[in-house]
């Protein structure tokens, strides 16, 4: 038991361990709507496009989650923009401009060696490095997430469900897309440092599609990914630590090893081609 | 009943996708308790023109005239419907009282109205299924029953018959018609000429513009379908109503195109 119980002596741990619960709930959340919209490729963009303005405001020399937020932020609601143009289409519009914006971090980089070390860390993640302030930052972040979510759950469903149909229902469609693409920037932002660029999109996917093989419910299937993607960032960075693996890659082999075994379960006990054909093609 | 109230104007309207016309020059009126049919071939701007009625759409030229507080109930092709989404019967309805709801989550009223309205609409054994397990006409009336948690001015349903055998068909119109005796104005779009002439008391006709809107009887004309889809038919009379019935008769020959020159044009350009 004292062996088990060991890591939780180290301060570095603790933060670590508390930093990968929470955003591992944090990212299949706000990933639930992600998925059900068919955007699954949004968070594997928006933490690259997040890039770009995490290099720039380390350039000019502004805070770093101003910067990156507000640039996330901006490439979110672009997509948002020119997804709606039915002859681009979300993909599309994913790809042009969330890759614009990385290279543009990149291109920042290239003029400034003295950025490299930060740059790997922002690519994979570093649980070690982080501090206090940004546990409480990614705390709070999940406050938020949480709070909207609970404040808007009806309104975020419908939305999700069938946008088109639920502003003829009378819904303000396009502030609550402008609120949800906040969420999304400041979750993918609060998580950057834990699971990396390179890992969030992962953290986002797995765990509402897990969950969605074993429910029919909405609301089940958001409480179970959340529960999900706090459990395998739990599991993940323990086993990193033992198995001295990166925590974001033990994470997110966490969640995939979870995924199997209920694509297996659901094989012999529920639809599962049919509910991934839905996850899918939507 | 309806009534002479227009509920809805829509005065010399037109509407285009950037620079393709979708329709042009629309004046019609919807009043309280009616019942209507709009009918046309695919890409006769059928589905465009219930959008100028919703609001969704703001025309370029005319005017909408509509009460501001209008409520509309909405229900969406079929087609167009993610039966995929992790969403029961029971949650689907609620979302028809989202926009109006004054609480975050459902309240037990909305509820209680949830599980009377799947009741009357003869489907309150299906409140906690899952949507892709019903059948067509269950479908129907579950987006039919999101639409009432609305409590709409008007019920605006997009090719609610398409893809539905002869009874679900009947089964609808016959529920839309006793929806239309509540008060609510009812409008529809289809294709199924022979179902909106045995079971519609009004029916508009269109392709870019109304050729003809009126009485079963009175629209229902070969003239008036000859212009509408630019197909021949035939009409016969069957206890009153018009029957549409296919002419053998080449549709080239009556659009004006000669089958000679047609076969030459198409020779050269292949």
């Amino acid at each position: 038991m004292e062996t088990l119980a060991e890591p939780f002596q180290y301060l570095f741990f603790r933060e670590g361990f508390a930093m990968t619960v929470l955003a591992g709930a944090l990212c299949a959340l706000i990933g639930t709507y992600v998925v059900l919209r068919g955007m699954s490729y949004i968070g594997h963009g928006l933490s690259h496009a997040v890039f770009g303005g995490a290099a720039a405001s380390f350039l000019v020399g502004i805070n770093f989650y101003l910067g990156a937020g507000v640039w996330g932020l901006i490439s979110a609601l672009m997509i948002n923009r020119v997804s709606r143009r039915r002859t681009i289409g979300a993909d599309a519009a994913i790809g042009v401009i969330t890759t614009a914006s990385f290279a543009v971090g990149i291109a920042l980089i290239s003029r400034n060696r003295s950025f490299t070390r930060n740059f790997e860390a922002a690519l994979f993640g570093n649980v070690l490095g982080i501090d206090t302030s940004q546990v409480i930052g990614l705390a709070l972040v999940s406050a938020a997430v949480i709070g909207a979510i609970a404040l808007f759950y009806r309104r975020f469903l419908f939305l999700t469900f069938d946008g088109e149909v639920a502003e003829v229902f009378g819904l303000r469609t396009g502030r609550l897309d402008a609120l949800f693409s906040l969420l999304l920037a400041a979750s993918i932002i609060a998580s950057m440092q834990v699971l990396g660029v390179t890992l969030i999109a992962a953290a986002l996917v797995i765990p509402p599609v897990s969950a969605r093989l074993v429910t029919d419910r909405f609301g089940r299937m958001l409480v179970l990914a959340g529960v999900m993607g706090a459990v395998t960032g739990g599991i993940g960075i323990y086993l990193s630590f033992y198995l001295d693996v990166a925590s974001g890659a033990a994470i997110v082999i966490c969640q995939a090893i979870v995924f199997s075994v209920l694509y297996v379960f659901s094989a012999f006990f529920g639809d599962r081609r049919a509910q991934l054909a839905g996850v899918e093609a939507h | 009943m309806p009534t002479n109230d227009p509920l809805i104007r829509l005065d010399r309207v037109s509407f285009a996708y950037g620079s393709d016309p979708v329709i042009s020059d629309v004046s019609m009126t919807v009043s309280t308790g009616e019942l209507i049919g709009v009918v046309g071939p695919s890409g006769a701007g059928k589905t465009t023109l219930l959008k100028l009625i919703a609001g969704t759409e703001e025309p370029i030229l005319g005017t909408v005239q509509r009460p501001k507080t209008l409520r509309i109930g909405w229900v969406p092709q079929v087609e167009t419907v993610n039966w995929y989404f992790p969403v029961t019967v029971d949650e689907v309805v609620l979302m028809g009282s989202t926009a109006g709801g004054s609480r975050p989550w459902y309240t037990s009223d909305e509820r209680a109205r949830v599980h009377r309205l799947l009741h009357d609409l003869g489907i309150g054994h299906l409140e906690g299924r899952h949507i892709r397990r019903l059948s067509g006409g269950q479908q129907q009336r579950v987006f039919v029953a999101r639409a009432l948690m609305a409590d709409p001015d008007i019920l605006i349903l997009d090719e609610p018959l398409s893809g539905v055998d002869v009874k679900t068909r009947q089964d609808v119109l016959d529920l839309l018609a006793s929806l239309a005796a509540t008060g609510i104005a009812v409008i529809l779009t289809t294709h199924d000429l022979n179902g909106v002439a045995a079971h519609l008391p009004r029916v508009a006709c269109i392709n870019g513009r109304v050729v003809a809107d009126g009485h079963p009887a009175a629209v229902l004309r070969p003239a008036n379908l000859l212009e509408t889809f630019g197909a021949r038919m035939e009409i016969i009379e069957h206890e009153g109503h018009p029957i549409v019935i296919d002419s053998h008769e080449q549709s080239t020959n009556v659009i004006g195109l000669d089958p000679t020159t047609e076969r030459s044009r198409r020779g050269n350009a292949g």
